[in-house]
């Protein structure tokens, strides 16, 4: 046996066999640390899998080798090799980030069950991104859902309004993923078949009322998990009263993976790339997703203007930037596909190093407030100095990843002469001015002399260095722009290259 | 329109299912309630998908002891067996197409209760499981696996061709007979350790659906226009015949192979087609009013979806519950409303006391009551719109 053969399949399967015995393990140190190496084992796993597809192409693994339309599929081409690569890349960066963020936060004693909760969500998002298996795509879904629920209910210790917030979120994400699961009832109705690419083939010139329904309740059922704007009551709660870390971890890849799924139905499955207008889709890209992302990014920006609370104002702030992904996706067109797949990578290295540099200023100051942030530059730099230059890539300052998707998102828009979303971009981008800009300024403001702050100590080394790696990561790539734009065009072919791959 | 309703009467529960604990998730305030509502609104889904996996006078999925027994002892045991795996394997595959031009259209439906029912059932399962077929023949790159083919493919196809014109003449079993001596090309290309699981497996499919679906709706056309009143029967009985005949051929081909270990594949497959065209001639057994020996299977792949989606439920369900029993320990309540005035006591007054929650519930209710217009006190110093304010 040949384990390069059976690549696609370890990153799930590692995980999902591993997680559990996590729980058996001493509280503490020695949990944390087999966590930590088998997140860093999936990282290399993830990391080869986007290497043999950036190499030799989309690679299709037949699970317990039966083949498709009968069997499980894991598909791997460059758009969720991508993704896992993201994943597993911000999970290898987040363990060893939350083993001084976690003592602080949780009770001890939980920390075994908070590293396996946090694996499990790691692979059930790896899962949902790997599968070529539309029903597999629910139960993985689930399998991080779940775990989600109860790593948000853990900030409980912090805030007990995390339960509540974790309440509405199990709501909330068991109605989508049983809208989800009616609208792919809908469709193997229709076509007999749960293959994605074998449905692909058979639901060309079958547009009916059943597929159209069908579609819709996917659409509904994949925006309540993404957080899209109408829906997405349940996000900033959420993340607001999460622990740090798990609130890093989600916000750079949950919403990621949803709207992942969205791009894959919307794109390899009801195909708007080759013309053929399934589902109304067309009609729903440019009437329903486009609106909702525009007056998302915009009301979602100015909600955030007015937070109190960083953590929060960082939620509202990942709503609005959903829109500016949604808003790609809608052009329907490659190059508004691949300046959403960039703004997924690259959203994720900002609100990632944010939402670290967030968890820093609560381990060190014990809470998140605005009023936290006061006179931070000198108190704490190494921090201030990480949140300023990611909050600037999240306001789209050139030389960051920010800049980079933004550009990309404006050039598609031209292309596709939409005039008024171009300018919205430009609008809430300003609006990104003001409440980071807030923020800064609070954290440059020098000290009052008559009343000076008590002096902190930097946040400890092993939550620096994570948080770091992502800010070099945003500066880095914000200057080397071809490797993103390069592997997201490609992935965006790479949507195309399902359909193509005519079965 | 009644009957149009009666017909459909359990898309209708689960309608309102579905409506009945959406409206409990949304209306109501105790966290418990909700949980139900929700536990109402994911029933309805299982309903809908045992709904989708039902087939007319199917069975379930299970192989009754002595089915197809004693019949033709030409297959073996061997034979009998792999064409039973293709039976089971039919209700993958057909049963969903079947479903699926169910509900397409209201055309397709009605065929059922014609004359002509036959011949468009016959197309319609040769048309549905055409594709998996043909694209797999183009995945073939095996010289030898298409030289065993084109073997196997020319003598299946002359018998075939044979039996099609036979059947005006109502000679079909000399034509059967005829058929199931087809012998399966005993040579070396067989033995030949380059011909894998894949290649032969697409012989197999290749075969089986190239009889099916060409010949075999020939055949059934050519037995319709008869017009014999056993038309059907007819047709029956020759897919039965047929069906024997392709399992005998695939067991021939599985004892050849076995050290390949394909035979199951092939046999499998092959039974899989020819089951479908089975099917369809039982279907017009049906109509004639004649009772059927054979099994019909509903589609078992919605049940053990909907088995998944249960434990996902229950999982959910118990997680919900964890957190309300977790909610009701932080606020000693679990209605919504008391605990959103809980929460704004807790940011804009005094934070987060955790043994006076429940009396800050009550006092903060009964501000509530007192004060709905009022801007509070509290509230006003911040201006921190809540998640609700937007929506």
């Amino acid at each position: 046996m040949n384990l390069i053969e059976q690549l696609p399949a370890l990153p799930i399967i590692t995980p999902l066999l591993l997680a559990p015995i996590t729980i058996l393990l001493p509280k503490g140190k020695i949990s944390w640390l087999y966590a930590t190496a088998i997140s860093w084992l999936i990282f290399f796993f993830c990391a080869m899998l986007l290497h043999q597809v950036y190499m030799h192409g989309p690679i299709s693994y037949f699970l317990g080798n039966w083949a498709p339309p009968l069997g499980i599929e894991y598909r791997v081409d460059l758009a969720n090799a991508l993704l896992l690569f993201l994943i597993s890349a911000i999970g290898a960066l987040v363990f060893p980030y939350s083993y001084a963020s976690i003592m602080a936060e949780i009770d001890e004693r939980q920390t075994p069950f908070f590293y396996a909760a946090l694996l499990l969500c790691m692979t059930g998002l790896l899962g949902v991104t790997i599968t070529g298996d539309a029903f597999n795509v629910f139960v993985f879904l689930e399998i991080s859902s779940l775990s989600t629920y109860a790593l948000v209910a853990l900030g409980a210790r912090q805030d007990r309004r995390a339960l509540t917030a974790a309440f509405n979120y199990l709501v909330m994400g068991t109605i989508g993923a049983t809208f989800f699961v009616i609208g792919l009832g809908l469709l193997y109705q229709a076509t007999g078949t749960l293959n994605m690419a074998d449905m692909q083939g058979k639901l060309v010139g079958l547009d009916n009322r059943m597929v159209q329904s069908g579609f819709a309740f996917i659409f509904v059922g994949m925006g309540l998990k993404l957080a899209m704007f109408p829906l997405h009551l349940w996000l900033p709660n959420a993340y607001a009263y999460a622990p740090s870390s798990v609130t890093a971890f989600l916000a750079a890849t949950a919403t990621k993976v949803a709207l992942y799924v969205l791009i894959r139905f919307f794109y390899s499955i009801f195909h708007a790339a080759n013309g053929i207008d399934i589902g109304s889709l067309f009609a729903t890209l440019q009437y329903v997703v486009m609106p909702v992302a525009v007056i998302g990014m915009f009301v979602a920006s100015l909600v955030a203007v007015f937070q109190d609370d960083v953590k929060r104002m960082l939620a509202y702030s990942s709503v609005a930037q959903i829109g500016y992904m949604l808003l790609g996706l809608s052009l329907g067109s490659e190059a508004g596909l691949s300046a959403t797949m960039v703004h997924m990578f690259n959203h994720a290295l900002m609100k990632g190093a944010l939402f670290m540099a967030v968890g820093c200023v609560v381990f060190r100051l014990g809470g998140h407030r605005i009023s936290h942030f006061t006179g931070l530059a000198r108190r704490m730099p190494w921090t201030a100095g990480a949140f300023i230059i990611s909050g600037l890539s999240l306001v789209g300052v050139p030389l960051t990843v920010g800049f980079v998707s933004k550009w990309m998102l404006l050039q598609a828009t031209f292309e596709v002469g939409q005039w008024i979303p171009s300018f919205l971009i430009v609008a809430s981008s300003l609006i990104a001015v003001v409440y980071v800009g807030r923020i800064i300024e609070i954290m440059l403001r020098s000290p009052d002399p008559d009343n000076p702050l008590p002096s902190v100590k930097e946040a400890p080394l092993l939550m620096l260095v994570p948080m770091w790696i992502l800010v070099i990561a945003n500066v880095y790539l914000g200057l080397q722009t071809d490797l993103t734009v390069d592997i997201a065009k490609g992935a965006a072919e790479a949507f195309d290259l399902v359909v193509r791959g005519a079965r | 329109m009644l009957q149009f309703i009666l017909e459909r009467y359990n898309y209708w529960i689960v309608i309102i299912l579905m409506m009945t604990g959406l409206y409990i998730v949304f209306s109501r305030g105790n966290l418990v309630k909700k949980i139900i509502g929700l536990n109402i609104f994911q029933t309805s889904v299982f309903i809908f998908y045992i709904t989708i996996g039902k087939v007319a006078g199917g069975t379930a999925p299970i192989l009754p002891a002595d089915h197809d027994k004693g019949g033709h002892d030409e297959g073996g045991h061997d034979g009998e067996e792999y064409g039973e795996e293709g039976h089971s394997e039919e209700g993958h595959s057909e049963e969903g197409h079947s479903e699926g031009s169910i509900s397409e259209a209201g055309g397709h439906e009605t065929d059922a209760h014609e004359t002509g029912a036959h011949e468009t059932n016959a197309h319609e399962t040769g048309g549905h499981s055409s594709p998996p077929t043909t694209s797999e023949s183009h995945t073939a790159n095996d010289a030898n696996a298409f030289n065993l083919e084109g073997k196997l493919d020319n003598s299946l196809h002359d018998k075939v061709a044979n039996v099609s014109n036979n059947v005006s003449n109502s000679d079909i079993k000399d034509a059967l007979i005829d058929l199931k001596t087809i012998k399966v090309p005993d040579s070396a290309i067989l033995q030949d350790p380059s011909l894998n699981d894949e290649s032969l497996h697409v012989v197999g499919s290749n075969l089986s659906g190239k009889i099916s679906n060409d010949e075999l709706t020939q055949i059934t056309k050519n037995v319709d226009k008869d017009g014999l009143s056993e038309g059907s029967n007819a047709a029956h009985g020759l897919a039965i015949e047929l069906e024997n005949g392709t399992k005998a051929l695939a067991s021939e081909l599985a004892s050849k192979t076995d050290p390949l270990h394909t035979g199951g594949h092939t046999g499998g497959h092959t039974g899989e087609q020819t089951s479908g065209v089975h099917e369809s001639s039982l279907s017009a057994g049906h109509q004639t009013g004649e009772t059927v020996g054979e099994l019909i299977y509903s589609n078992p792949l919605p049940h053990v979806l909907i088995l998944t989606a249960i434990v996902v439920g229950v999982a959910t369900t118990a997680v919900g519950l964890a957190l309300a029993v977790r909610i009701r320990e932080a606020y000693g309540t679990l209605e919504e409303d008391e605990l959103e005035a809980a929460d704004d006591i807790a940011e804009f007054g005094q934070k987060g006391s955790y043994e006076g929650a429940e009396d800050l519930a009550k006092e903060a209710k009964a501000a509530n009551k007192i004060s709905t217009h009022k801007p509070q006190a509290g509230t006003s110093q911040t201006g921190t719109p809540q998640s609700g304010s937007i929506s």
